[in-house]
């Protein structure tokens, strides 16, 4: 019998789906209309990604690491947090991500692998696919509007978006990956057992996006 | 806005269910147990917050909280549990006896969790901030988590009168060795372990160790976190169910739980208005004796 006992993976998920979407949109309604900067945020991303001066891409990373620093320390530490604790130590993934999206710009490994950069309609194509991609599977999965995960607001889609830059970029480095690639991990662990469709498409996705430019720069 | 008939009958039906309801439970003594170390007697159903009460600082979904916090008293409900593991839950209850959703006096249960010393009186300093009292009806200590440590400063409150009553708590059958040693060697009042017609290891050794030491004992996960009515899905009810007034399995499962001498007292969560009525009404009414605790067991396990 005290073999039938065990711990399963939603033992250890303090809330409910209900409640996760009620965090978002409460989260999103306390930032509204603030987050319309989001817009220029995304285009200055986008614009200085795509530029050929070593600086303009340096500030796309830059602009990242102040999106995972948003996402890591608004969303995960102050909001998360009062869901699930163990939010106050993930959150430190998202600073370490920002310190490797702040510092790598400042390395020489950094320029030489903007040399081979080339631009093309998949990369673009897949830059404005990872913005919308997640909140889009979000809506069609039951979702409402103000509880949508937008890109430097909520960890999920700013996670997919950063693959998809850092592969335009060509700039899929471990270093600058990982951390993506594990809160993937962590969010298909969280909604596994939440029944949350919308976040066991976040690491298919996110290998998707780099699939796509591996293809892409062969 | 329109309201369709549909709406209509649904509205004043529901209306008429709950004047019929309340008077019902009202009139009806629910199942009292008696509490080994003072006597004081306590209603054998109460009310967990894992997951159910968390949800945040969305007032919209705490509300709704408040309003099945308050029902739950009006059916005679008393001890509320929860615990700083529970993200918001402590939260929300406070804001639900702000908005006067809670009596004065009711049954607060709740458990330090932390492996330090110094992080568990600080815990439990903001138990009491959270929920807005100056006394817990029960504080365990979490999963047994450091209990050498914490159960002698809860001690301590309860002989200033800040704790009535100490206990520890486990789940998932984890540990229980080290709780039946804890049981054997310490001055405790109650321990809160899980119990239901599928996880009944507790029947052998900490169930009898409980009544023999005069130990309250509450009982989590009494549906296993919905699991059991997964297992009896499409199961009709028994023949026997009406002869304890059990109209669902909900009922079967909590009667099960709360007619075993030893337990005190079955907390089941929710956070549907609907749920917790059923949940309520197991403790009205006949209970199972013995032998149909017997049969039920065996019709369990056929399922």
């Amino acid at each position: 019998m005290l073999a039938e006992l065990k711990y399963w993976l939603s033992d250890f998920l303090p809330y409910s789906i209900e409640s996760w979407a009620g965090l978002l949109g409460y989260y999103n309604l306390k930032l509204w209309p603030f987050s319309l900067l989001l817009i220029p945020l995304c285009v200055a991303v986008f614009w200085s990604s795509s530029q050929q001066p070593l600086n303009k891409k340096r500030i796309a990373l830059w602009l990242l690491a102040i999106c995972w620093l948003w996402a890591g320390v608004i969303f995960i530490r102050l909001n998360f947090v009062t869901l699930n604790w163990a939010a106050s130590y993930v959150f430190f993934l998202f600073i370490l991500q920002a310190l490797f999206l702040f510092c790598y710009p400042l390395t020489t490994r950094f320029k030489r692998s903007l040399n081979y950069q080339k631009n093309s309609v998949i990369q673009y194509g897949a830059m404005v696919l990872a913005l919308i991609a997640f909140p889009c599977i979000q809506f069609f999965s039951g979702y409402q509007i103000h509880q949508l995960g937008w890109f430097a607001l909520t960890p999920d889609s700013t996670a997919l978006v950063t693959l998809a830059v850092l592969g335009r970029m060509r700039l899929l480095t471990l270093s600058l990956i990982l951390i993506p690639l594990l809160w993937g991990i962590l969010v298909l662990a969280h909604a596994w057992p939440l029944g949350d469709l919308a976040g066991m498409f976040l690491l298919p996705l996110s290998v998707l996006f780099l699939l796509l430019h591996k293809l892409n720069f062969r | 806005m329109t309201i369709s008939r549909r709406q209509l009958l649904q509205y004043s039906s529901g209306i008429a269910l709950q004047s019929l309801a309340l008077p019902l439970f009202a009139s009806e003594t629910p199942a009292l147990k008696t509490i080994p170390s003072t006597g004081e007697k306590i209603p054998s159903m109460g009310m967990g917050t894992w997951i159910t009460f968390n949800v945040g600082d969305n007032t919209e979904l705490r509300d709704p909280r408040c309003q099945v916090l308050s029902r739950f008293f009006e059916l005679g409900g008393r001890m509320v549990d929860s615990s700083p593991m529970y993200g918001s839950a402590e939260d929300v209850l406070g804001y639900c006896e702000e908005k006067k959703s809670a009596p004065d006096n009711y049954f607060r249960t709740t458990k330090v969790w932390t492996s330090s010393d110094s992080e568990g009186r600080t815990q439990i300093d903001n138990s009491y901030q959270l929920w807005k009292t100056n006394q817990f009806g029960l504080y365990q200590v979490h999963n047994l988590v450091n209990w050498k440590n914490h159960l002698p400063y809860l001690q301590e409150l309860k002989a200033q009168g800040k704790i009535r009553y100490v206990g520890i708590s486990t789940s998932h059958g984890r540990r229980h060795g080290d709780l039946a040693n804890i049981m054997e060697t310490q001055e405790i009042d109650f321990v809160q372990l899980t119990y239901n017609l599928e996880d009944r290891e507790v029947e052998e050794k900490l169930l009898p160790l409980a009544a023999d030491r005069g130990i309250g004992v509450v009982v989590n996960r009494p549906f296993r976190r919905g699991g059991l009515f997964d297992r009896l899905e499409g199961t009709p009810l028994p023949d026997w169910a009406q002869s304890i007034g059990c109209k669902n399995m909900a009922q079967i499962m909590l009667k099960f739980i709360i007619s075993h001498p030893a337990v005190t007292c079955a907390i089941p969560a929710t956070s549907q208005l609907a749920h917790l009525e059923e949940n309520m009404a197991a403790q009205h009414g006949p209970m199972p004796d013995p032998q149909l605790r017997t049969e039920m067991i065996n019709w369990f396990n056929q399922t």
